[in-house]
């Protein structure tokens, strides 16, 4: 074990410091790990009845991937890596927030949209949730 | 179409999963569930799906790594 520490110390030293960001992982936060709970939770429980529903679950996720990205951000360069991975989670449902807005959503799009998102939910809270 | 089907028993589950949601897709906008535009979102959907799945490992591997060098310290 002492010969992937060797290895992983001299890695870094060797590319120089502005690669350290990229090769530290973030670590546990609370607020985080909350956070894509509460995103996860949405995502399990979208309604497509009718689109005015829809724009409701859509607009509720939308804000919770806002700050979930927002307060990354903030946090400090650490956090890219988390960025980097609810990014996709954001353009899927802010263009689904788009549709409803404007009343073409349909039911059947809202059906697989949901599958999607639930994918890409568990996915991104099984990554957040395991960091040391 | 067959080329999608053949991956619903490919062995790798994220695979099997995506494909069997691009094949309902594809059969919802065949049947006039869905329009065009709203396909074309979905299939985008999932290729960003698999960004995200790429970054999630990358995470996974990377947090695995600091508990393997924190266990020897």
């Amino acid at each position: 074990m002492k010969k992937i520490l060797l290895i992983a110390v001299t890695s870094v030293a060797l590319t120089g410091c502005a690669s350290i960001t990229q090769w530290i992982p973030s670590f546990w936060d609370d607020n985080q790990s909350a956070k894509i709970i509460d995103i996860r939770q949405k995502a399990h429980n979208i309604q497509c009845d009718t689109v005015k529903t829809q724009k409701t679950h859509a607009d509720g996720l939308v804000k919770d991937i806002q700050w979930f990205l927002l307060y990354s951000d903030s946090k400090g360069a650490l956090q890219k890596d988390v960025v980097r991975l609810v990014k996709p989670m954001e353009q899927t449902v802010n263009d689904w927030a788009k549709r409803t807005a404007t009343g073409e959503a349909s039911k059947g799009y809202c059906k697989i949209k949901k599958k999607v998102i639930i994918v890409q939910a568990d996915k991104a809270a099984n990554s957040v949730l395991w960091r040391y | 179409m067959d080329e999608l089907k053949n991956l619903l028993t490919c062995g790798a589950p994220w695979a099997e999963q995506r494909a069997k949601i691009a094949i309902e897709l594809q059969e919802m906008f065949e049947d006039g569930e869905i329009s065009e535009s709203e396909r074309n979102e979905l299939l985008q959907d999932l290729i960003n799906t698999d960004k995200l799945n790429d970054e999630a490992d990358d995470i996974n591997i990377k947090s695995a790594l600091v508990a393997a060098i924190s266990g020897v310290m």
